[in-house]
């Protein structure tokens, strides 16, 4: 059943489209910072982090995740969540697939395992390219990387992180983020089971990222509490490994977030798909 | 207004050397919405038999399909196929082919691509001679490579009967097949059905067009908003007695020289101009004519009973009934 769901997913121009522009975006990003970033310094993130991104092409991916973590990354996972079930059922292809002799777990569980895989595929994508284009674009140097948030023009809290490191910090910031698509992933799936109409699983995705910066403290002093359960709040603190002293107190909180997120949905999916009547 | 008809509810002749190739028994599914879709459905079907599920849409026949696939769940009641209780993605599915509610397949692939893939589902090799039989049989020819989302409507059917005949099922589930194809495409698949009912497959095929039911069918189960109306072979529903509507230029005359021809039983005026209709035993419709145009009347109109007759009988008002309007038993 996973075979005949990556061929279909596969072969599909939306999965193209999406993964295309995970590629252009970061290729544009690239070009934009070669032609016009003059060798100053930017500002990265909410932090903010400070960087000279000609400095190193390692600024890149940096750049990369944190410009797409918060909107177009939570899109194409559930661009790929949200299709997997209502797709078929649009295209009318699920009733057949589900009037032959394979249990619906089975079915379910091959659609989610590719959908998964496609989203990972996304993120790595967004990364390596990132990675590829900067160091072509402004080679593969160490990075100094300034904190925004605690540096003063006198005593400023910079790093120089050099090209070793750089690539731990990287993988430990793509799994982060990655995990951090794991409430989205699984909200934008158990939704995907319940319509025919594939926009509402993936603006249902997408919402929950929205929604949880609607809630953010930061700005909504007030609603602390359930700010506290909103899963993609923290989805920056992969930042600080780049400040000195690094404060990662909320990672854990974040994680477990996203397992508990992760577990509901995609329990809520299966017991939802195993029960509903099949009228599409 | 459903009219009683004079025939046994009794299901139609189960061999009872065999296990039944279809049983539903007391089954009954209500909707979310409150709406009781299928009430109290009880039918058998032998192997071989090709069963007419009909009645108005709404009548139930689409869900009970559905049901006898798996999707859906009855609220009470139980079905089963070759004596195998039916759950979702049951074992004995492998037996069974479908068409319900339209064909259904992955837009962007090809039709041989999404043949392949539900192939691949039920087991069946990439270079499968099941395969190549299925494709042969769609007549697609190149198209078959083409996406499926430039076939036109004829095209999507064929396709979509091809899927369900992949596996070589013992029965088939036919939901309205024929729907919006044109009268050679519609020989086309009776003929197809014929054939694969004389290889020995239980055909179950849901319509609204009486005249492909009288055609293709051995059985036919009669539906009104879920609950079963009749059931018996084509033939019993059509009913013993001949009917015979006319249109005639002078209905009284006419009247009078049907009522003195031997073996006419009946007769009486029907809806619409010089319409009359007769029950007639033992009189060949060519005696029948004669004997009007040697009145001098002219006969414009001539019907034979037919299926449809019976199944009207059943959901409007009976040409005997309430809505006569002439002189009737001579």
């Amino acid at each position: 059943m996973i075979l005949i769901e990556w061929y279909k997913q596969f072969h599909r121009p939306k999965t193209y489209a999406t993964l295309g522009i995970v590629v252009g975006l970061v290729v544009v990003l690239t070009v934009a910072l070669a032609a016009t970033g003059s060798g100053q310094t930017e500002f990265v993130g909410d932090l903010p982090l400070l960087m000279v991104p000609r400095m190193s092409g390692f600024s890149l991916p940096i750049i990369a995740l944190s410009s797409t973590m918060k909107f177009f990354l939570p899109l194409a996972v559930s661009i790929f969540a949200g299709e997997a079930v209502a797709g078929e059922a649009g295209w009318g292809s699920l009733r057949y697939l589900l009037a032959r002799p394979v249990s619906r777990t089975r079915i379910l569980w091959s659609k989610a395992a590719v959908a998964g895989a496609l989203s990972v595929i996304a993120l790595l994508l967004l990364a390596v390219v990132a990675l590829v284009t900067g160091g072509l674009a402004f080679g593969w140097h160490p990075l100094k990387v300034t904190d925004g948030s605690t540096s003063t023009p006198i005593r400023p809290q910079a790093e120089i992180v050099q090209v070793g490191t750089m690539f731990g910090h990287l993988g430990i910031s793509v799994l982060y983020v990655g995990a951090g698509m794991a409430s989205i992933f699984a909200v934008a799936f158990f939704l995907s089971t319940t319509t025919r109409r594939p926009l509402v699983a993936v603006a249902g995705g997408v919402a929950l990222t929205i929604i949880s910066r609607v809630f953010n403290a930061d700005y909504l002093p007030g609603i602390t509490v359930v700010n506290r359960y909103m899963p993609n709040n923290d989805i920056d603190l992969w930042q600080h490994q780049f400040t000195r002293p690094a404060d990662l107190s909320g990672v854990p909180h974040f994680l477990v977030l996203q397992a508990v997120y992760f577990v509901v949905f995609m329990a809520l999916a299966q017991w939802w798909f195993t029960r509903k009547d099949i009228l599409d | 207004m459903v009219t009683p008809m004079a025939l046994d509810p009794e299901p139609p002749m189960p061999n009872p050397e065999s296990t039944p190739a279809l049983q539903i028994e007391h089954l009954t599914k209500r909707l979310p919405n409150g709406v009781t879709a299928v009430d109290d459905l009880s039918l058998e079907m032998a192997p071989g038999q090709i069963l007419g599920l009909v009645g108005p849409n709404g009548s139930g026949k689409t869900i009970t399909l559905r049901i006898l696939l798996g999707l859906v769940r009855p609220t009470s009641g139980r079905c089963r196929l070759f004596g195998e209780e039916i759950r979702p993605g049951a074992d004995v599915l492998a037996r069974v082919g479908a068409l319900v509610d339209g064909p259904g397949f992955v837009p962007y692939l090809s039709g041989r691509r999404n043949l392949d893939l539900i192939g691949r589902q039920i087991g069946l090799s990439r270079d499968s001679p099941e395969l190549d039989t299925a494709i042969a049989m769609t007549g697609l020819g190149e198209a078959i490579d083409r996406r499926f989302s430039r076939y036109s409507h004829g095209m999507r059917y064929r396709l979509a009967l091809a899927q369900a005949l992949l596996g070589a099922p013992d029965l088939l589930l036919l939901d309205e097949p024929t729907t919006g194809m044109d009268p050679a495409q519609i020989r086309d698949v009776h003929a197809a059905i014929a054939a694969w009912a004389a290889t020995g497959k239980t055909i179950v095929l849901s319509s609204h067009q009486m005249s492909e039911v009288e055609q293709v069918c051995t059985h036919a189960a009669i539906l009104r908003s879920g609950r079963l109306v009749a059931t018996g072979t084509v033939g019993k529903l059509i009913g013993g007695i001949p009917r015979v509507r006319l249109e005639v230029d002078d209905p009284d005359r006419g009247m009078a020289v049907l009522q003195a021809l031997p073996g006419v039983r009946r007769a009486a005026a029907a809806a619409g101009p010089g319409t009359l209709i007769i029950e007639a035993e033992g009189l060949a419709p060519a005696a029948l004519l004669d004997a009007l145009h040697a009145a001098g009347l002219t006969v414009s109109g001539f019907r034979s009973n037919n299926f449809e007759d019976a199944y009207l009988r059943l959901f409007d008002a009976d040409p005997f009934g309430s809505d006569v309007t002439g002189p009737h038993r001579p």
